[in-house]
């Protein structure tokens, strides 16, 4: 009985930060920031940006949903909590919706006119959900293991369940984890930054009811 | 608790069963031919493609013709096929169905040919074949890039570990469209001919596709022999280019020692291979950092092309049969050593006993997995 009490302990999972971005509105454990006139062209999106005061130059050759990744991660890691790890110790488990249906239909209107025939290789690459992972990856050196979900609402279960297995192993200590949807008509990210428990700050408990309790804030 | 594999499926230009995909392989015959489609591209390119009369025939038979589309067909059947002769139970809450797809129906985006707008959604595909087996939990998706069948495989490995599931399903498709040729084709990352891995005059990737499917289980006693286990799986990224492989093969090598964690006992490699410069360079470099560049490596491209999210399935189907029938396959379009640190590229087929392979997937978005099969001796 002891002995799985102290395993159980040592496996539980806490959220040290998270960040949800719905129109207009960006929130984090310390702080809610409203962007009123929210049109869904991307401004939002510069917005933010602007308002980190980051000199990212990339982002701009990123496209909304890399873009909306990126923003929810600056606010995420912050603090510099990953910092403590090393990059191949912290996963990346990623969930939406749409896949990246936002770049898909940019690069079919490339090629729908056979006389106006011009696939982007800049835009092709973004037609690829996970590509969000490699640029988070690239702009906070993550070299952890990648996992990319699409289900057609939030599922917080699979979320948990599979950082829990990643976490579960020797090699990974902390994992990004959440939801990054984008289309024409609706924009939502909610991250978290998940740590075991014996090293993280614990904000939270890492469950799936937590989740869904934070992405309705 | 171990996994093991019960049954697979391949579904290729190259046939319909796994069987007959490693008979044409392993004879040397290729399913690339130079094909001049205008519904794909404007010009002629090389690729190989599913026989279009044969799928529509066998989706005939099955009644799956109309209310399913190209992708969703050769799911259905890959998964069938699979699971036929094997006492598992899809219905079952102990099963689960995985599937790895890069763009699923993405043609649809161009024409729904009837079908409902969201069907271009991969959650939507996934809903339809759910329903189709009638699983007790809808099958999960994932896509990331052309890691997702080795990633697919080694999600289902752990899930079976950690004792959720029984079985789990593992069926990798993607299909051929103007939207990913355009793409790849916007890269000039395309062979014109049929693709060259690891050679020193490779100029570039051949596109394929189809579908591989592998049961897994947890009950050693629905698997026929001989015994094949999932080991262990890992997966890194590179954290250096979305598109480019990265110069030191860092995610690779990452993920290779992960798996391997000090063992020397290789047989044999199964790498991406896909025959771009920087790609087959990029592994030749991690393997090197491993101390694999002497072990036998190979690369299935240039028989039946780089099939996306189905690629890491298929591939790993075609490991299993190397593991049956002890035979190593010699890599298709390979001539001339050509990357930047020495690879033992298989250049003839040799027969050869075969009992822990490691098979490689790396990918746009810096994704790299590994995972390492073993054969248990009877």
């Amino acid at each position: 009985m002891q002995l799985s009490y102290l395993t159980n302990m040592m496996n539980s999972l806490v959220i040290s930060s998270y960040c949800i971005i719905r129109k207009g509105i960006v929130i984090t454990q310390d702080k809610r920031l409203e962007f009123p006139g929210f049109t869904n062209d991307g401004k939002f999106l510069k917005e933010i940006f602007k308002h980190l005061e980051s000199s990212y130059a990339k982002f701009y050759k990123m496209d909304r949903l890399s873009k909306l990744a990126f923003l929810a991660s600056e606010f995420l890691l912050i603090s510099a909590e990953h910092k403590k790890y090393q990059p191949e110790e912290i996963a990346l488990v990623f969930s939406n919706s749409s896949s990246s249906i936002d770049s898909d239909i940019k690069h079919q209107a490339t090629i729908a006119d056979k006389n106006k025939y011009f696939p982007e290789p800049a835009t092709f690459v973004y037609t690829l959900p996970n590509i969000m992972l490699g640029e988070l990856s690239i702009r906070h050196n993550l070299k952890g293991e990648n996992m990319f979900f699409v289900s057609e609402k939030f599922d917080p279960a699979i979320i948990v369940d599979y950082t829990s297995i990643l976490l579960g192993s020797s090699r990974h200590k902390s994992c990004v984890a959440g939801w990054v949807d984008y289309t024409a008509t609706e924009l939502f990210a909610a991250l978290f930054f998940v740590e075991l428990a014996e090293n993280g700050s614990a904000l939270k408990e890492f469950d799936s009811e937590t989740l869904k309790k934070i992405m309705e804030l | 608790m171990g996994t093991y594999i019960a049954g697979d499926n391949i579904i290729t230009s190259l046939g319909f069963t796994t069987a007959a995909n490693f008979d044409k392989i392993s004879s040397g015959i290729t399913g690339v031919k130079i094909v001049h489609e205008n519904d794909l591209y404007p010009e002629e390119f090389p690729a190989s493609l599913v026989d279009k009369s044969l799928l529509n025939s066998e989706a005939n038979e099955k009644g799956i013709d109309k209310a399913y589309t190209r992708f969703e067909q050769l799911i259905i059947l890959s998964v069938t096929d699979a699971v036929s002769g094997l006492n598992i139970d899809l219905t079952s809450p102990k099963t689960l169905l995985i599937i790895s797809t890069t763009k699923g129906n993405i043609d649809l985006l161009k024409d729904n040919k009837g079908f409902s707008d969201d069907r271009v959604h991969l959650w939507k595909s996934a809903q339809e074949i759910g329903h189709y087996f009638d699983t007790s939990k809808m099958p999960i998706v994932i896509s990331n890039a052309c890691v997702s069948g080795v990633l697919a495989i080694i999600a289902a490995h752990r899930m079976i570990a950690q004792g959720k599931y029984e079985n789990v399903v593992v069926c990798g498709c993607d299909v051929l469209s103007e939207f990913i040729v355009s793409g790849f084709q916007s890269f000039f990352s395309l062979s014109k001919d049929v693709c060259k891995p690891f050679d020193k005059d490779r100029s570039g990737l051949t596109l394929g596709e189809g579908a591989g499917t592998v049961v897994l289980t947890s009950n050693k006693s629905i698997s026929p022999g001989p015994l094949i286990e999932v080991v262990s799986g890992s997966g890194s990224n590179d954290a250096n280019h979305i598109s480019g492989p990265s110069r030191t093969g860092e995610g690779l090598y990452i993920a290779i020692n992960e798996v391997l964690s000090g063992r020397s006992d290789i047989d044999f490699v199964s790498a991406h291979g896909t025959a771009t410069a920087y790609n087959d360079d990029m592994e030749s470099i991690a393997f090197s950092r491993c101390n694999l560049s002497h072990i036998p490596v190979n690369s299935y491209k240039g028989y039946i092309g780089h099939t996306l999210g189905a690629a890491g399935v298929i591939e790993s189907i075609f490991c299993f049969e190397t593991m049956r029938e002890n035979l190593l396959v010699k890599t298709y379009g390979f001539e001339n050593p050509g990357t930047s640190e020495n690879m033992n590229v298989i250049g003839q087929n040799i027969p050869k006993a075969i009992n822990k392979v490691l098979k490689t997937a790396s990918g746009f978005g810096g994704s790299n997995a590994v995972i390492l099969f073993n054969k248990h001796d009877e």
